[in-house]
C-alpha cells in the first residue's frame, strides 16, 4: 500500500490509487465506538461503508458461520461480517481485549479476529480482515495504539494518523456526552451512521431536536439494562425498546451512565469486577435502583458468560432492596416473539397497576 | 337490563380453548373448555356457536381476551380487552381467592408463577423455551403408561413411597421412568416421583430466589391433577388452594378486565356478536419478500373482507389497514410516528 501524503487531506487528490474503503459490522463494539472508527478512517480520508441493520439473512449467516457455543451477539458478528464481503476493501476487526485500565472485555471480543480466521480459513467468501489489538493494560495500549497500529497497515503516515486521530475523538467524545445528557441512543448514533464528518465545518450536525421525541411525560420510568449491542439491535431485541417507548415508557439505559455513578454504586461489592461492560451494567443497575424508577429490565444473552452472573447479581440486589420490580428478560435466537411480548406486557400492568392501584382490588 | 350485563372472556391456549361468561358481580355463569387441537379460529367459533344456543347479542356487556392466540380472538370477536395471561390469572386469583400471594399456574405448554401483594402482581416467571414439566408432558407420560390423565393423579396419591424422578428434562425423565419400571417399582411410586420431580423442576426454574408465601393458589389444567397438588403441597409445606374454576381462570380474569375496561370507557362493548360463530373467517398467511427478514404476514378475512394483518416487523402490512382495533394498531402507528 502506498503511504499518502499528509497534506492530501482530500481524498480526490490521492493519485493512481484510492484510498481503501473500510467496512465496519454493524455489531459487538458498533454501537459504543462507531463515531471513533468512523471518524477516523474518514479523516485519514478513506470511504466507510457498514453492514446492512440486522434482518434474517446477516442473521442465519452468522448462526450458520460460527461456532454454536458462542452468544448471539457473537454469532451476528460473524453474518455482518460476511455481509461486508465485496463491499469494502478491508472490515475493520478491532480486538478489544481491554478498553479501561484494569479491565477485560469477555473472552469472546479478545477472540473473535482468531474465531473469524478460523471460519475464513474454509470459506473464501470473507473480506479481508483489517485486526488492531485494543489493550489498555499496556501503556499506551488503547484505543490511539489500536488505530495507529490500523493505519500503518494501510501506509498513512503518522502525522496524518495524529490528525485523524484527533477529529476522531472529538467526534467520539461528543457522542458520549449527548449520551450522558439522556439522548435517546439511537438517535445520537443516527448521526454517525451518515456520515463520519459531522463535526467538521460543512458537516452535518443535528442538533438535539430530535432528542425529546414524544415521549409523553407521565409515562413509567423503566431502566433498560443490557449490553448495548444486544439492546440497539432492533432484531435481536425484538424490538424491546421500540415497544417499551410505543406504550410511552421512557427508558434509561446504560449508556447515559457516567462511569463515576458506576464506580460508587459498586463499592458495596466485596471485589472490583474487571469485565468494563459487566461493571457498567452492573453500576448502572445498582446506581439507578435507588433512583425514583419504576422498574428494571436486564436482557441478557443466552450464552453470555459474564450475563449470567451479571444478571444474577443484579437479580439479587433487587430483591433484597425490594423497591423495583425487576424483569430478566433471556434472548437467543430461538427465543419467540410470543414470550417475549407476553412478558413484557404482563411487566408493564404490574407496574401500571401498582402505580395506580388498581380498579378490581377496589371493588373486591 | 344493564342489571343482567354479562361479560365474555376467552382464553385462547395451545391446548385448550375456554370461554366463560361472568355476571357483573364477577360471579361465573358459564365455562367452556374446549381443545384447540391447532385451529384456534375454528375452536373460538366453536365456543361461540354453543354459547349462542343460550344467549343472545344485547346481553354481552364486554369482551376480553387471552392466551397466545389473544390477537387472533381479539379480531374475530371485537375485543374491548386484549391482555396476557399473567395479569388475567392474577386478575381472576385475586377476585376470587381474595389475599392471595402465590399462583401457581400449569398449562397445556406453558407454565407460570405469579406473586403478589396488596392484591396487585410484585414478581411474575415463565417457563422458558423448555416445556418440560407441563401439561403435555404428563398426558404424554400417562398415555405411555397407558393410564387416563384424570386416573393419573388419583394413582399418585395411593404411593407410600415416591421415587425420585430426574426432572429436569423430559427426555430424560421419560428414560429415567422406564428404568424405574424395569427396577420392578410400583406404577404408583412412578407416578407420585413423576409428580415431585415436576414441581421440583417448576419450582428450580420459576421460583430460584423468589420467596413463596401463603395463601397460595394452584390453577390452570394441570391444577386437576391430585397428584400434582400433593406434590406442591409437600414440596412448599402449605395448603394449596385449587379454585373451582380452575381450568378456565385466565378466561375468567379477562371477563373481569373486560368488565372493568367497558365501565371505564363509559359502558359501549365492541363485541360483533354471536354471528360470528357463523361467518366465514379465513386465515392466510404469506412471506414478505421485500426485505431480507422475510416476515411471515398474517392475514386474517371474514367474508371476503380484510379484517387485520400482523407478523410484520416494520408494520407495513398491518399498517395498511387501517382498522381501528382496541390495542394493537394504534401502537403500531404510534412506533412508526416515533421513528
Amino acid at each position: 500500500m502506498k503511504i499518502t501524503s499528509v497534506l492530501t487531506l482530500s481524498p480526490t487528490k490521492v493519485e493512481a490509487e484510492r484510498p481503501p474503503i473500510i467496512g465496519i459490522p454493524r455489531a459487538l463494539g458498533y454501537y459504543e465506538y462507531l463515531p471513533l472508527w468512523r471518524a477516523f478512517f474518514e479523516g485519514l480520508g478513506c470511504s466507510v461503508v457498514l453492514s446492512a441493520v440486522t434482518n434474517k439473512v446477516i442473521l442465519d449467516q452468522g448462526v450458520k458461520a460460527s461456532v454454536d457455543e458462542a452468544c448471539l451477539p457473537v454469532k451476528l458478528y460473524y453474518g455482518h461480517v460476511k455481509a461486508l464481503s465485496g463491499k469494502a476493501d478491508y472490515v475493520f476487526v478491532p480486538r478489544m481485549i481491554s478498553v479501561q485500565s484494569k479491565t477485560y472485555l469477555c473472552p469472546k471480543f479478545l477472540g473473535i479476529p482468531d474465531m473469524l480466521r478460523g471460519a475464513a480459513a474454509f470459506d473464501s467468501t470473507y473480506p479481508q480482515m483489517l485486526v488492531a489489538n485494543v489493550n489498555s493494560r499496556l501503556s499506551g495500549g488503547g484505543w490511539d495504539k489500536a488505530l495507529t497500529e490500523a493505519a500503518e497497515e494501510l501506509g498513512f503516515s503518522r502525522l496524518r494518523i495524529r490528525e485523524a486521530q484527533k477529529i476522531a475523538w472529538k467526534a467520539q467524545k461528543d457522542f458520549e456526552h449527548r449520551l450522558i445528557q439522556g439522548e435517546y441512543p439511537p438517535s445520537a448514533l443516527a448521526i454517525w451512521e451518515k456520515s463520519g464528518r459531522a463535526l467538521e465545518p460543512g458537516g452535518v450536525l443535528p442538533r438535539s431536536t430530535k432528542r425529546r421525541e414524544s415521549i409523553p411525560s407521565g409515562g413509567p420510568h423503566i431502566a433498560v439494562m443490557g449490553h448495548s449491542y444486544q439492546l440497539f439491535d432492533s432484531f435481536t431485541s425484538m424490538n424491546l425498546l421500540g415497544r417499551l417507548k410505543a406504550k410511552g415508557v421512557r427508558v434509561i439505559t446504560p449508556l447515559a451512565m457516567d462511569d463515576e455513578k458506576c464506580r460508587q454504586a459498586t463499592r458495596i461489592l466485596p471485589k472490583r469486577l474487571f469485565w468494563s461492560f459487566g461493571q457498567k451494567l452492573l453500576g448502572s443497575s445498582l446506581h439507578l435502583m435507588n433512583e425514583p424508577i419504576d422498574g428494571l429490565i436486564y436482557v441478557a444473552a443466552f450464552g453470555c458468560g459474564p450475563d449470567s452472573m451479571i444478571g444474577e447479581m443484579v437479580e439479587r440486589h433487587a430483591r433484597r432492596l425490594g423497591q423495583v420490580p425487576y424483569l430478566l428478560l433471556t434472548i437467543d435466537e430461538h427465543t419467540g416473539e410470543a414470550g417475549v411480548v407476553t412478558r413484557i406486557e404482563a411487566f408493564l400492568d404490574l407496574i401500571m397497576r401498582q402505580k395506580e392501584g388498581h380498579l378490581l382490588s377496589a371493588k373486591a | 337490563m344493564v342489571k343482567d350485563l354479562l361479560y365474555l372472556g376467552v382464553d385462547v391456549g395451545s391446548v385448550s380453548t375456554n370461554l366463560v361468561l361472568i355476571d357483573k358481580w364477577g360471579d361465573v355463569k358459564e365455562a367452556l373448555y374446549l381443545r384447540t387441537q391447532g385451529r384456534p379460529l375454528e375452536t373460538i367459533q366453536r365456543g361461540l356457536a354453543n354459547l349462542a344456543e343460550r344467549y343472545e347479542d344485547h346481553q354481552i356487556g364486554g369482551v376480553g381476551t387471552t392466551g397466545s392466540a389473544r390477537t387472533l380472538a381479539s379480531v374475530v370477536l371485537g375485543a374491548d380487552v386484549v391482555k396476557n395471561e399473567i395479569t388475567a390469572h392474577a386478575v381472576a386469583a385475586s377476585r376470587l381467592v381474595p389475599g392471595v400471594r402465590t399462583i401457581l399456574e400449569i398449562g397445556g405448554q406453558d407454565s407460570k408463577l405469579i406473586l403478589l401483594k396488596d392484591g396487585v402482581v410484585s414478581d411474575f416467571s415463565m417457563n422458558t423455551v423448555c416445556a418440560a414439566g407441563t401439561g403435555s408432558f404428563l398426558d404424554q407420560q400417562a398415555a405411555r403408561l397407558q393410564i387416563s390423565i384424570e386416573e393419573f393423579g388419583e394413582l399418585a396419591v395411593k404411593s407410600n413411597h415416591a421415587v425420585r424422578i430426574a426432572g429436569r428434562c423430559s427426555v430424560f425423565a421419560e428414560s429415567d421412568m422406564i428404568h424405574k419400571q424395569q427396577m420392578g417399582h410400583s406404577l404408583s411410586d412412578i407416578v407420585a416421583g413423576l409428580c415431585e420431580a415436576l414441581v421440583r423442576n417448576f419450582l428450580n426454574n420459576l421460583g430460584k430466589g423468589k420467596k413463596l408465601e401463603a395463601p397460595m393458589v394452584f390453577q390452570g389444567g394441570v391444577a386437576a391433577n391430585v397428584g400434582m397438588r400433593q406434590a406442591f403441597e409437600k414440596a412448599l409445606g402449605h395448603e394449596i388452594f385449587i379454585p373451582e374454576h380452575h381450568k378456565v381462570m385466565g378466561a375468567v380474569g379477562s371477563a373481569l378486565l373486560a368488565q372493568e375496561t367497558v365501565n371505564h370507557a363509559g359502558g359501549f362493548t365492541q363485541f360483533k356478536g354471536f354471528s360470528m360463530a357463523e361467518e366465514q373467517i379465513v386465515a392466510n398467511s404469506w412471506e414478505c419478500g421485500d426485505c431480507p427478514n422475510l416476515c411471515e404476514v398474517i392475514e386474517i378475512q371474514e367474508a371476503g373482507q380484510l379484517l387485520a394483518r400482523w407478523g410484520d416487523r416494520c408494520g407495513k402490512w398491518e399498517n395498511a389497514l387501517a382498522v381501528a382495533r382496541s390495542e394493537t394498531v394504534p401502537e403500531a402507528q404510534v412506533q412508526t410516528a416515533g421513528q
